[in-house]
Order: C-alpha cells, then structure tokens, then sequence
C-alpha cells in the first residue's frame, strides 16, 4: 500500500497558511470547547494518565498492607474493600479504557486519511463527562460508610446494603457507559464513512481494525452493564427486588449480567493492545505484518466468542455441569485465534532485521507476559481447578498479567512509538529501556509470586492473613512499590520529551509505514489533511 | 485553508451510522431492563 498526495509540493507552504490563520486556540476555551480530534486525544490520555497514578497509588496502598500478616495501616478492614473496588473501577473505566480511545482519537482518523472524527462535538462531549463520573467515584471515601466496597463486580447483597457511596458509584457507571457509547459510535462512524479514497476495510492498519471491532464490542455490552446497576439503583431505592434474595429476587442473576458485560469488556481493554502491538512489531522488525487477512479474522472472532464465555467466572455458583463444560470448551476455544495472532506476531519478527527501542521491548515483553496470562486463563477455565482456585490470589495474578503487562504495556509502548509523531519530538531512549526494564522486573516480581500464593490457598480482598503467606507477600509488594516507582520515569520521560526533546523527524521509524507517518509531518499540524490523501 | 472537510455524502452517511447505533444500544439497555421488568 502507498499513499500519495495530490499537492505534495503545496504541503509546507499549505501548513504555514494553516497555522497562521487556523492554529489552535489558546487558553483553558482550547481545551473546554475543542472539537479536534487530536486535542481530544490528548486530553484522554492525560486523564488516563492521572487516573493511572491515582489507581496506582491505591495499589501502592494494599501491597503496603499486604507487605506483612496483621493490620499495619488500615484498622478499618472495610476502608482496604473500597481500596480494592476503587482500584479496579479507576483502572478499568478511568485508565486503560480512556486512554484507548486516546489512541483511538490520536489515530483513527490519521491512519484512514480523515479530516477528524465524524462528530466532532459528540466527541468533546464524550471526554468531559469523564471528568464528573471520576468524581462521583472517588468522592465516596468522603462519605458516610466509605467508598463502595462491594469489589468492582459490584455484587449483590453486599451492594444493596453499602452506604451511600454505591449510588455514586453507579450514576458514576452510567455517565461512564454513556461516554463509552458516544465514543464507540463515533469511532464506528468515522471508520465506516470517512476513509480517504481508495482505503478500503482490508488495507486499514490493524489498529483500526481493532478498535472498530472493540467499538461494536462496546456497544453491545456498556448498555447491559448499565441495565444492570440501574437495577442495582432501584432495588437499593425503589422497593424492587430483581436481585435482593431478601425479596424473592436473584443475586445469582446480577452475576449472569455483569459477566455478559464483562467478559467482553476483557477484550475491550485488550483488542486496541493487540492493535497497537501489530503496529510496533512490523516497524521494527522491518517487514510486513504477518497474516494480516488472519490477524483482522482472529480479531473478530475472539470478539465473537467473547460473549459466549461468561459463565467461567462463575463455576463455582453451581450451574448444572453441561453448562459448566460449554462455558469451559467455549472459553479455551479462544486460545485458537489468540494463538493465530501470537504466532503471526512472532513470524512477523521471524527474520527481520530488528532493532530494539524502546516500543519494541515494551511489545515483546507483551508478547512474552501476555502468554503467561493466557495460559493461567487456560488453567482457570478447566472446571474443577477453577472451583479450587476462584476467589484466590490465583486469579489476582492471572488478570493482572493480561491487563497490566497486557493492556498497559501494550499502552506504554504505543506511547513511546507515536510520542515522537504526536509531540514531534524525541524521548530520552536510555531512560526509556531504564522504564522498560525496571517495569518488567517490578511487574514479574510483583505478580507472579501471587500465582504461588493463589495455588496455596491465599483468598483474594483480605487486609490480613496467614502466616504461610507472609514470604512471598512481602515479595510482591516489593515488587509492586519497585513497578509503581519506574512510571515515575516514564511521567518524567514523556514531560521532558515535550518540554524540550530532540526533534523528530516525520517517519522516525524506518519500518512505520501507516498513513501518519508517511503522509504527514512531526508534530502533526492542527489540521490534520490539508487535501485528502490518495491511497493507490 | 482549514483541512479537507467531510462532504455532504459522507456527512448523511455518518449520520444515518450514527443514528442506528444510538438507537442499537438504546434498545439493549430497553431488553435487558425489559426483560426482567416484566418477570418480576
């Protein structure tokens, strides 16, 4: 695939006319009243970002707890609940999803060859909802009875008794679904309606592949996932009982619901990874993605299974043993096309004339650690080890590898691959591998001892335990402190890089080949296309 | 000169997306309170 634009020789000349008389606004109006695609963007990301320390804190919080047996800090066993709920919830809805559809609004519409996304306003709308739904949910510990403690699943009855709290945290959820939907519409949108000519579906960028099919996801669960707690809502207020046993109702049936919402919100926060890591790998290992036909089917396909798998995270709850096996066969099924694109990732690098900077590391030890947390995913889905692990620190490990050295990794590294085209300028690389390696180190050490921990008998959400515990405990909280601390490098990297980097040039990766890169320069001026580009 | 704008084709097709999948989630959030509306 090659691009060419029509008025190439126009183009400098072009971009001075658009910043002279068409540059961005100034001011705080920029940021409140923006309708551009990449200011929006960049606003997710910083959200994201501040929500990324804020839940990181949280977790700093519970290792520190966790580090020995007994209540060091929190007397309050229950102030350690809404420490985990929280955690989840701000990871969740107010880090790794925001800052995909950062990357999303970064991307989407430069890697298509469109102007913006298709609705500008909607999209300005979609991010400042964020800003009261992270509110309402951090102001519970403000509350009477503290921050909702129910866990980020949110199940009843412990939801149906909390204090105050759990209603904010649910008119929270639903400000963040309907942002969310907004969002995905206009990604949906923008992807089918306005590609620059001759971008047909099959030549998109895997990115926007992904994400096209993470937006249909979203839209097909968030509206679920807020049925269900506007049913918490009444239950708690308005003299229902859909899930209080109390009134003849069914907690078993919120669980049914959530997880219909939730297992695809798993791949939600996981496909824009994938996505992103297709970008990266073939960059730096200087070939053509492998499979690329193979990598879009396998996409749609563990989006397509993702919701005829959500009883595996309720084994235990005692549905009749046929459903237990579908859910359990259905569930390692989706080892197939992840296993298609595992294998398409490392044939891509088979090779090629690879180079290691600083994305690339961040996608290999994707590669390597997101494998590790498929494989416990396997070990989980098998019913009867399921019934023995559920609810331990097992289970802890295991979505902590797919979201964290999944999901965050794949983020980290995405932002040190396009900070240079976004910024246009260049990050400290040395201090980037430092990030890398003292991530990977603080990661693994952090949570794979909690494997061992879940395998011994450890439950999960409990500010004490026993003494058998204690070693591996002290280990993974020194390893989360150590993890927690290297982001501060990355903060530092990112903000010196935009204060005062070197400059980058327009394609800073020799084997980047998407539209941003060949097409525009660095840092992308605030118009994006000046003519839309001609994909041949 | 402000970048290349959507055209009118582009622009009601966006719309017309648009409006069906507000419409889709709008009535996924209806079945699932519906549903259980009407067996309680």
């Amino acid at each position: 695939m090659s691009a060419t634009h029509p008025h190439a020789h126009d183009h400098d000349h072009a971009h001075g006319e658009a910043h002279e008389h068409h540059g961005p606004p100034y001011g705080v109006t920029r940021w409140l009243f923006t309708t551009n695609h990449k200011d929006i963007g960049t606003l997710y990301l910083w959200f994201a970002c501040f929500m990324f320390f804020t839940g990181g804190t949280m977790a700093l919080m519970i290792r520190a707890e966790l580090f020995e047996p007994g209540l060091q800090f929190f007397k309050n066993p229950e102030f350690f609940n809404s420490l985990t709920t929280i955690h989840g919830l701000v990871m969740v809805f107010g880090a790794i999803m925001p800052a995909f559809v950062g990357f999303a609004n970064w991307l989407v519409p430069m890697q298509i060859g469109a102007a913006d996304m298709a609705f500008p306003r909607m999209n300005n709308w979609s991010f400042w909802l964020l800003i009261p739904a992270a509110t309402l949910l951090m102001s519970g510990f403000f509350m009477p009875g503290g921050a909702a403690g129910s866990g980020w699943t949110l199940y009843p009855p412990l939801v149906i008794q909390q204090g105050i709290a759990i209603d904010f945290t649910i008119l929270a959820i639903h400000l963040l679904g309907a942002s969310s939907i907004m969002g995905s519409i206009n990604i949906i949108t923008t992807i089918l309606n306005m590609r620059a000519p001759g971008m047909t579906l099959m030549r998109m960028p895997l990115f926007v592949w992904t994400w096209l099919i993470t937006a249909y996801l979203l839209i097909a669960v968030m509206p679920v996932l807020a049925g269900a707690v506007t049913m918490l809502l009444t239950d708690r207020h308005f003299g229902t009982s859909f899930f209080n046993a109390a009134g003849g109702g069914d907690p078993t049936m919120f669980l049914h619901i959530f997880w219909f919402f939730g297992h695809p919100e798993v791949y939600i926060m996981i496909l824009p990874a994938f996505g992103i890591i297709s970008q990266i790998i073939p960059a730096f290992a200087r070939k053509p993605l492998f499979g690329y036909a193979s990598m879009v089917y396998a996409t749609a396909s563990i989006a397509i299974l993702s919701f005829i798998v959500w009883g595996h995270h309720m084994f235990t709850v005692g549905m009749p043993a046929a459903g237990n096996l579908f859910f359990m066969y259905a569930t390692m099924l989706i080892a197939v096309p992840t296993g298609v694109k595992i294998f398409n990732w490392i044939s891509t690098m088979w090779r090629g004339e690879m180079t290691f900077e600083t994305p690339m590391l961040f996608a290999i030890g994707f590669l390597c650690l997101f494998t590790i947390g498929g494989f416990s995913g396997l070990v989980l889905a098998i019913v009867p080890v399921d019934i023995t692990l559920h609810n331990t620190y097992y289970v802890v490990a295991h979505f902590h590898y797919v979201l964290v050295s999944g999901a965050l990794f794949g983020i980290l590294g995405g932002i040190y691959f396009w900070l240079p085209k976004w910024s246009g300028r260049m990050y400290n690389e040395a201090l980037g591998k430092w990030h890398f390696w003292l991530s990977m180190i603080g990661f693994n050490l952090a949570f794979f001892p909690q494997h061992f921990l879940g395998l011994a008998g450890m439950p999960r959400r409990i500010p004490d335990y026993a003494l058998q515990f204690a070693e591996w405990n002290m280990w993974s909280s020194i390893g989360a402190f150590l993890f927690g601390f290297s982001q501060l490098l990355f903060l530092y990297n990112v903000l010196a890089t935009i204060r005062g980097g070197a400059r980058a040039e327009q394609k800073q990766w020799e084997g980047a080949d998407s539209l941003e890169w060949t097409h525009l320069p660095s840092p992308v001026p605030y118009h994006t296309f000046e003519v839309a580009p001609v994909i041949k | 000169m402000a970048g290349h704008i959507a055209t009118p084709e582009q622009r009601r097709r966006a719309v017309v997306t648009g409006i069906v999948l507000a419409v889709l989630a709008a009535a996924i959030y209806a079945v699932v309170v519906l549903r259980f509306i009407a067996n309680t």
